[in-house]
């Protein structure tokens, strides 16, 4: 294997899942996702030569990713995918895994660049900044993104607790 | 739900349903490899000219972004890459049909892009069609479609309905060979004495790849419901396929969607709500009653007027 393949091989073992999540969060499948991420990947993979700098890999396979998610009628159209036609029904607070899909259905509804910010800032925990540049718009729009996108969930489920925020509350 | 709530609600949604890669390391090294033996066949088959550039060891240009001082792609001088280049020289692919390179296209960039330049296009991005600068058409024959469907969905729908804020689209979707690929939309609010719903009509051209893809699951993917519970009927001898929410459905979505598919492959899919879910009316009064009935709307689909021609 050259240095090449072996420094590929390596940073896919070592970020992979972590854009996967990034990927899921944004499509709300795994199988998109994961066609995300390779895909994402090969065209890393092919430009190895002038991105290996580690410090921008992260960055650069983010874009791809987002962009890609952005814009799913570069694709097929009916290979765009669906998580849900709705919101499920709740039958309590107690079942963690309903408080998941929950979440995610919601975010399904927020629009895409909205929902693109809050998986960026509250998921990828990254800079305004940064994700300013992913988006390519200025900081500010990502901050009254960010701020809308997290009133659309609020209202979409006005009663949304994550599993860890429920456990506190009943300890 | 505050900001904390998101993170952790995200980080469990990741963390509790994530199923095992599909590819470990090694396979997705063996997958790149193959993409990259494609896409230098694909460039070897070209021109003599591409070809040369290939042996002199072209390297793909960077979708645009995190960085100044990147190499531009081909046919953006001075656009900014992901990452500088450490050789400050590139040459960029552009891909067309098919996804292979265009002959003739690979462009030297200039090798230091200024700062602040636009973002460097997807260096896999398709080539759009009809000297088109995006997916959109805003002119010529397809753009010209877009306006004839809304105008025949404005006029097919029943007495006493008018269309309120229409909004009509004709996009490339992409290559099939040499085929365009279109997709034409147009959806009306459909407004009866101060209540609004919506209607909607959208009509792709034939695609010989999805020829065989069971028309429910091509509908129920692209506009919600499940293939499953989606039913192949008939109207005027023509097989249409058709989907309806339950009545209590409060989806957000529409209720009720036909779709048919012509002998030349082409698909027409015709759909409707109670409610107006386009943004600016969505907190208008919704309908009583769907604009159609259910014979009406098979009969919508098989409409050759709603087809893309």
């Amino acid at each position: 294997m050259s240095d090449k393949d072996a420094a590929f091989a390596e940073y896919y073992a070592t970020r992979a899942e972590n854009m996967r999540g990034t990927a899921y969060l944004l499509c709300g499948d795994w199988h998109r996702a994961e066609d995300l991420v390779q895909g994402a990947f090969t065209k890393l993979y092919l430009a190895w030569e002038r991105v290996s700098r580690h410090e921008v890999l992260d960055a650069y396979l983010r874009r791809i990713i987002i962009h890609s998610y952005l814009d799913q009628r570069r694709r097929g159209w009916w290979f765009r995918e669906r998580v849900s036609d709705s919101l499920p029904e709740r039958a309590g607070r107690t079942d963690h895994t309903d408080d998941r899909v929950v979440l995610l259905r919601a975010l399904e509804k927020v629009p895409r660049r909205q929902r693109a910010v809050l998986v960026l800032r509250y998921w990828a925990d990254l800079p305004v900044e940064e994700v300013a540049r992913l988006l390519d718009c200025s900081p500010g729009t990502v901050k009254s993104q960010a701020a809308r996108g997290l009133q659309t969930l609020r209202e979409l489920v006005p009663d949304y607790l994550p599993a860890a925020s429920t456990s506190e509350g009943q300890s | 739900m505050n900001e904390t709530d998101l993170r952790r609600g995200l980080d469990d949604a990741v963390a509790a349903g994530s199923p095992p890669l599909a590819l470990d390391s090694a396979g997705m090294l063996a997958h790149a490899r193959r993409a990259r033996r494609v896409r230098i066949a694909g460039v070897s088959a070209g021109s003599s000219v591409l070809a040369a550039a290939v042996a002199l060891g072209v390297v793909l240009a960077l979708p645009g972004g995190a960085s100044s001082g990147g190499v531009g792609a081909a046919g953006q001088p001075g656009c900014q890459s992901a990452a500088p280049s450490p050789e400050g020289t590139a040459t960029a692919t552009k891909l067309g049909k098919d996804g292979k390179p265009v002959p003739g296209q690979p462009t030297d960039a200039p090798a230091n892009a200024p700062s602040g330049a636009p973002a460097c296009p997807d260096p896999s991005e398709t080539e759009w069609p009809d000297g088109q600068t995006d997916r959109t058409a805003r002119s010529g024959p397809h753009f010209q479609k877009g306006v004839e469907l809304q105008q025949a969905a404005t006029s097919l729908l029943p007495a006493g309905f008018e269309a309120v804020l229409p909004y009509t689209q004709s996009q490339f979707d992409h290559y099939v060979g040499e085929v365009q690929v279109w997709d034409t939309e147009t959806i009306l609010g459909a407004r009866k004495a101060g209540h609004t719903g919506t209607v909607q009509v959208e009509n792709f051209s034939a695609d010989p790849t999805s020829a065989r893809t069971p028309l429910c699951k091509i509908a129920a993917n692209q506009f919600g419901g499940k293939p499953a519970d989606c039913k192949t009927l008939s109207s005027g001898g023509k097989t249409v396929v058709y989907f309806a929410y339950p009545a209590d459905n409060d989806s957000t979505q529409l209720e009720q969607w036909a779709a048919y598919r012509a002998p030349n492959g082409a698909i027409t899919f015709v759909g409707q709500a109670r409610t107006f879910t386009y943004q600016a009316q969505r907190n208008g009064r919704p309908l009583t009653a769907l604009p159609f009935t259910k014979s009406q709307l098979l009969a919508l689909a098989t409409n050759s007027r709603l087809g893309p021609g």
